[in-house]
């Protein structure tokens, strides 16, 4: 995620014109493909997109809401309560990444991951889920039981939600200690969550 | 303690439950992502990008699988996805399940540059179809393509690019 980052900032790259519809081989009986502007900050990218309601709704790392009735003209929704701290003024509340979005029967479900410092300047991450029956109004669901780390992402079985992430566990017996440099090297930074890229 | 990939459960996205095994089992990596995970009945497919235990700046991904709804998993041993381990970069592939089988999509090489690509798969072990997609080309180095759906006759593809939305709507038979 670092590198695409590094890319999109250095402007390094390269758009060649769209291709109009065509057909590849194997089963893939047609393809299109389309540009549509949104409105969306620097350094952000798509973490989830579903089918939902006759369209289509995305959702952003930073919580930018696309929506779309056909998959070429996108809409940027004026969505609120998904993301970096939604009332704007509790500097505390940490940087938020959404992380996947999954759509259940007549509402949408966003799981995230809020990053912060705790008492003792230890790295805290919080995971998230947000609920949104339009995709404009979202709230931060009062969750129990997710003991994750953080998460990585969410998706709709057999109308429930699975949701996929990190947790910390004991490390079991018999497993090499010297694994574990590089981990305890990220965890004594607290200052950002993890640049989940799903 | 050790960073693990697992998964929890709810009904309402309220009230949830860790279940299942691990994805990967625990110790094999010091950080792991699950970039996207495909649904196709009761079979799970999940797209890991992972740093391996005493291993710096080696990122790669790892396809796991579970058959009985996320309870299971099993690393799979992945053939024809080759084409996306590109040099100087690391490429994780997103993944969907649909009424044709899965369906995984990143980045391959075409000439200097690299493009979209898909790819295509009964059982989420054995690839075959790669796919070049068009669209927007990067010089040799590649990215992630950001997020993929599937559709009632295909998939949707997005990748943000600065403030324009690239869309790829593929139709599978």
């Amino acid at each position: 995620m670092q590198l695409r980052r590094a890319l999109v900032a250095s402007g390094g790259l390269a758009l060649a014109a769209a291709p109009a519809a065509c057909s590849g081989d194997d089963g893939t009986g047609g393809l299109e493909f389309s540009e549509a502007p949104v409105d969306v900050g620097e350094y952000d990218y798509v973490n989830g997109v579903v089918a939902w309601e006759d369209g289509f709704v995305a959702v952003t790392a930073n919580g930018v809401v696309f929506r779309s009735p056909d998959g070429k003209a996108w809409d940027t929704l004026d969505a609120t309560g998904l993301g970096n701290d939604p009332d704007g003024n509790d500097e505390s509340a940490g940087e938020t990444a959404v992380a996947g979005l999954a759509a259940g029967d007549g509402f949408l479900l966003v799981a995230g991951t809020r990053g912060g410092q705790s008492g003792d300047d230890k790295a805290l991450f919080i995971p998230l889920v947000w609920r949104s029956e339009d995709g404009e109004t979202w709230q931060q669901l009062e969750t129990s039981g997710l003991t994750a780390r953080y998460l990585d992402t969410i998706v709709t079985l057999d109308g429930g939600f699975l949701a996929f992430g990190t947790e910390d566990i004991p490390r079991p017996p018999g497993l090499p200690e010297e694994d574990l440099e590089d981990e305890e090297e990220e965890e004594g930074t607290g200052d950002e969550v993890p640049a989940s890229p799903t | 303690m050790i960073p693990v990939s697992s998964t929890w459960r709810s009904v309402d996205g309220e009230q949830w439950e860790r279940v299942g095994e691990n994805l990967i089992p625990p110790g094999e990596n010091a950080y792991e992502d699950v970039a996207g995970v495909a649904v196709l009945g009761d079979e799970l497919l999940a797209s890991i990008g992972y740093e391996c235990s005493g291993c710096y700046d080696d990122y790669a991904f790892a396809l796991s699988k579970s058959e009985d709804a996320g309870d299971s998993w099993r690393e799979l041993d992945e053939s024809g996805l080759d084409d996306i381990r590109l040099p100087n970069t690391d490429v994780i592939p997103r993944v969907v399940g649909n009424d044709a089988g899965f369906v995984a999509v990143g980045t391959s090489e075409d000439g200097d540059d690299t493009v979209a690509t898909l790819w295509r798969s009964a059982d989420g072990e054995t690839w075959t179809g790669k796919t070049q997609l068009g669209g927007p080309r990067e010089y040799e180095y590649a990215a992630d393509i950001d997020a993929m759906a599937a559709t009632e006759t295909g998939v949707i593809i997005l990748e943000l690019r600065g403030d324009e939305l690239a869309v790829w709507r593929v139709e599978l038979s």
